[in-house]
């Protein structure tokens, strides 16, 4: 496989493109912010609307019943609303309860790592990757033989997913400070407490919020899978509960309201980023 | 040198120490829990060597589970990958194409997607298709954002080149723009490696009659006296997902191997 070998970056060619000449600049950011609103609704409305008016069932020869049409999903919203909201309250505790501990403890275990001499605190780290490598598939059933408790079950088993990830993100950021930084602090008889709130901590921050945002999605998925190995209740069972008696639509709602939930979450951590922690965004840039 | 030999050996002897550690407290631990009058103590927490032990037992049956999820998965993982690939060179064609995706598909990694399987089980009405399917799904988000991505890393200047020459568009695809964007395809086939192995064992788990999800499954539902197979699956699982993840390392090195990380033997 061959490849061109790009030539080191020169600034004085990035300038002479025409896209960096002031007023095509401004008029292409405008274009491109419009596009980027309008395109993916576009999309969005042209598949509901395929999809509402059976092009799909019949491209791919579906049926209604397996693949219900948008507005029956919405119907399901409505009617099954009191059920569907039990069921989100069932998966969601838990998963909050799983998501807080699992990060609280991630982040306790790195500052205890952060404690320990190097050599060792590299290797707790490293045994903290082995262990969020571990899949969620394997870690439910073996919590499932430990704790009868449906909450408590879910909720240990999101804790077990979770707090690898943070424990690793959150040591390596605050071991990963500049060494100069950290000469500085000591030339200033700076005291192990005040290097870890003045440089290691802001210096953490970044990679606090990158655990946080894997996390998220984690906690569900390990809600969702302890609900449909074992539990009772909960979305993951509201959607096979409801495929089995064919309440296609509710499943369909239930998976639609799953979806939101994470992306909400996300957004709303992105949100704490931007406007809690404006230094550290641009930390990450530079 | 002498002194590198040397810090090797020692670096050898700590990791080691510490492996021996954890086996030290796993089979106190056992033993605590043996020594409890609980009637499920083996299927909690057996000692390692049961495991081992169950392991060689059922040598045929975990073997043939383990390839049942492995094979699928990896076959999806390989059709996820292809058309990942082939969606994010699309998009970058066109911009409107590109901002008319790129939400969704970011949105897609927000989205807990395993529960999309009982879903899928229901329309394809077959595990196998549904391993496919929800392997190759979970793996078009990772690679299609993760190549998009790579496929605009090319530095400016070297498309500039590429257009001094009078390279068309497929070529400075296969030359320029293919090379660069390696790199971030791999690191998408990373997280979604182990991905897809989950996804395809989640299939087994909800009504599979195959697989190691379905080994699971048999273990728990047929008693505690099968309950050490459980522990024998998440093993089996644990070196699948770390195998993969290495053949994906393995396979960088060998088709990227230009990267400044590599020569450095950093990774």
């Amino acid at each position: 496989m061959s490849a061109v070998v790009p030539p080191p970056a020169d600034p004085a060619a990035a300038i002479a493109t025409p896209e960096t000449r002031p007023g095509g600049r401004l008029f292409r950011l405008r274009a491109n912010h419009l596009r980027a609103v309008l395109a993916p609704l576009v999309l969005f409305v042209l598949v509901i609307w395929l999809w509402q008016s059976e092009f799909f069932h019949n491209l791919f020869g579906l049926e209604t019943f397996a693949v219900p049409l948008p507005d029956r999903i919405l119907e399901a919203f409505g009617d099954d609303s009191r059920r569907l909201r039990e069921a989100f309250g069932e998966t969601f505790a838990p998963a909050m309860i799983g998501f807080v501990g699992g990060n609280l403890l991630g982040f306790g275990l790195a500052l205890c790592l952060m404690a320990l001499p190097p050599g060792l605190g590299r290797r707790g780290s490293a045994l903290g990757a082995a262990v969020a490598a571990l899949p969620i598939m394997a870690v439910a059933p073996i919590v499932a033989l430990w704790i009868e408790s449906e909450l408590w079950f879910k909720s240990v088993t999101v804790v077990i997913i979770v707090f690898p990830s943070m424990l690793v993100y959150a040591y390596r950021g605050m071991t990963g400070v500049d060494p100069t930084a950290l000469e500085l602090m000591h030339s200033y008889r700076a005291s192990q407490w005040q290097v870890l709130r003045e440089l290691r901590l802001p210096h953490a921050v970044p990679q606090i919020f990158t655990a946080l945002k894997y996390t998220t999605v984690l906690m569900l998925v390990a809600a969702v899978i302890c609900e449909i190995l074992r539990a009772h209740n909960g979305l993951g069972y509201e959607i096979h509960d409801s495929l089995v008696s064919f309440g296609t639509a509710r499943a369909w709602a239930a998976v639609v309201l799953l979806g939101l939930t994470g992306i909400v979450m996300y957004v709303l951590l992105l949100l704490v980023e931007r406007f809690g922690f404006p230094w550290a965004l641009r930390q990450e840039q530079s | 040198m002498i002194d590198q030999g040397y810090n090797r050996t020692r670096e050898a002897m700590i990791t080691a120490a510490i492996v021996i550690g954890v086996f030290a407290i796993w089979y106190l631990a056992a033993g605590i829990v043996a020594a409890g009058d609980d009637p499920l103590a083996n299927a909690k927490l057996p000692y390692p060597h049961v495991i081992v032990e169950r392991f060689f037992d059922d040598f045929s049956s975990v073997m043939s589970a383990a390839w049942t999820s492995l094979s699928t998965a990896l076959l999806g993982f390989a059709l996820g990958t292809a058309v990942g690939v082939v969606l994010s060179v699309v998009m970058v064609q066109a911009a409107w194409i590109e901002s008319a995706l790129m939400p969704y598909l970011l949105a897609a990694q927000m989205v807990p997607m395993i529960a999309l399987v009982p879903i899928s089980q229901t329309i394809f009405k077959n595990d196998t298709a549904t391993r496919l399917f929800i392997s190759a799904f979970i793996t078009l988000f990772s690679v299609t954002v993760a190549v998009v991505r790579g496929l605009k890393a090319a530095p400016p200047p070297a498309r500039e080149l590429m257009k001094s020459y009078n390279a068309g568009r497929l070529r400075t695809l296969r030359y320029l723009d293919l090379p660069a964007a390696m790199p971030m395809l791999f690191s998408g086939l990373r997280v979604a490696a182990p991905l897809s192995l989950v996804g395809s064992v989640l299939v087994d788990l909800m009504g599979g009659s195959q697989g190691l999800g379905y080994l699971m499954l048999a273990a728990q539902t047929f008693g505690p006296a099968q309950a050490t197979l459980v522990w024998v699956a998440m093993f089996v699982l644990l070196a699948l997902g770390f195998l993969l993840a290495q053949a994906v390392v393995m396979a960088e090195k060998i088709l990227a191997p230009w990267q400044p990380a590599m020569r450095q033997g950093s990774n």
